[in-house]
């Protein structure tokens, strides 16, 4: 029974030692190699049921080859066994393109609202500005329009103006023929100036309208009247330079308020009006001789144009 | 499905075919067992070379989506320099 034992165990003993010194077959190699490379691959990741089902299917061709080595059932399995591999591995890759894809896909929506989105902004901005150049647009139309009222209306009023001031020289000179034996006038501008002799209204030294002259400036004032509309009246009093300053100083401002309120008693306006004395500081001819003297004695009423 | 297509599919659908031309070898001559290993290893290939062939229609449509979203990318980076411009 010993002896049969032993030689029944050395003989599986030289059994198990053929067996493992007897090589796998070429399937089982490559079925080993596959499930290697599937291990290592992002297959136990993404496909672990798959992995699993390779691992079974390797075992049992490990097994037939412990069984029996190179026999037909070793290399069938092996043979399922890598196919096994070689699928978890497709379906890996299928799963991992597939979310490659999904991600893809949501970037690009993503990247689609967001152009949308900054499509919109721009457009808004862009609104925004058209709507504003066309508001400047119409503010300066509306500007340019009203200019070009304004300046038609200005332009109507300065031709109005004209013609009024161009009446009132024609009056003005028509009125003034009547008095020109008494007066000097000249224009100068927008000033008429009327030059009355100092003689023939005062007396030597005194400020007291003659009766001669009063009737004289009573034709004065009548044109006055006429012409007082936007104008204002100065009459100044000049003297010749016989005397102190102080006394012709003097002397020039009473001559003048007296014309003044002579005139202002014929109806001419108190607001209007005002009297200056320039004594004998603004001589028009030299006071060495008669005649110059006669000249720089005199009254000047400037009639100026304030409109 | 395109197996014919993909290189390594159509390799395994070949296999699965000459897998099932010796099973019915087998079958006619009345070989029970190796017929049944034949059809086995056919199934395998079949399934192997169909996997395959969805992998590879998978990964084309994974890169023409990102294809897809860099050209968008590309051109609104052009726009957006025209905008600014």
């Amino acid at each position: 029974m010993n002896k049969l034992s032993l030689a029944t165990l050395t003989l599986a003993g030289i059994g198990l030692t053929g067996c493992a010194a007897t090589p796998p077959s070429q399937q089982l190699l490559s079925a080993r190699d596959a499930f290697r490379e599937a291990e290592q691959s992002t297959a136990t990741q993404l496909e672990p049921e798959h992995v699993q089902r390779a691992k079974v299917a390797l075992n049992k061709a490990e097994m037939a080859h412990d069984d029996e080595p190179q026999s037909e059932q070793e290399k069938h399995l092996a043979y399922l066994a890598e196919r096994k591999a070689q699928l978890a591995m497709a379906l890996a890759e299928r799963t991992s393109a597939e979310r490659a894809k999904a991600q893809a896909e949501k970037e690009y929506k993503s990247l689609l609202v967001d152009q949308k989105q900054n499509a919109e902004a721009r457009a808004n901005v862009a609104n925004r500005e058209a709507d504003a150049a066309e508001r400047n647009a119409a503010a300066a139309r509306s500007d340019a329009q009203k200019n070009a009222a304004e300046l038609a209306t200005e332009r109507q009023a300065r031709m109005e103006a004209e013609k009024k001031l161009s009446a009132a020289r024609e009056r003005l000179t028509s009125a003034l023929d009547k008095i020109a034996d008494l007066s000097q006038v000249e224009t100068k501008d927008r000033e008429v100036v009327i030059t009355l002799n100092g003689a023939v209204l005062f007396e030597v030294g005194k400020s007291k309208l003659m009766p001669s002259a009063q009737e004289k400036l009573r034709e004065v004032a009548a044109v006055l009247k006429q012409e007082q509309d936007g104008r204002s009246i100065v009459v100044e009093g000049h003297t010749d330079s016989q005397g102190t300053d102080q006394y012709n100083l003097q002397l020039s401002k009473s001559r003048a308020q007296a014309v003044v309120d002579y005139l202002i008693s014929q109806g001419v306006d108190r607001n209007r009006i005002k009297a200056v004395g320039r004594g004998e500081a603004e001589p028009t001819a030299s006071n060495q001789t008669p005649e110059g003297r006669a000249n720089n004695r005199r009254v000047e009423i400037h009639l100026r144009d304030e409109s | 499905m395109g197996a014919r297509t993909v290189p390594q599919a159509a390799l395994h659908l070949e296999y699965a075919q000459q897998h099932m031309t010796q099973a019915k070898e087998h079958m006619a001559e009345e070989e029970g067992e190796p017929a049944l290993h034949a059809l086995d290893k056919a199934e395998a290939d079949a399934n192997l070379a169909l996997e395959l062939a969805r992998s590879a229609q998978a990964q084309t449509e994974a890169q023409e989506a990102l294809r897809e979203g860099n050209e968008l990318r590309k051109n609104a980076s052009v726009y957006s320099q025209i905008g600014d411009s």
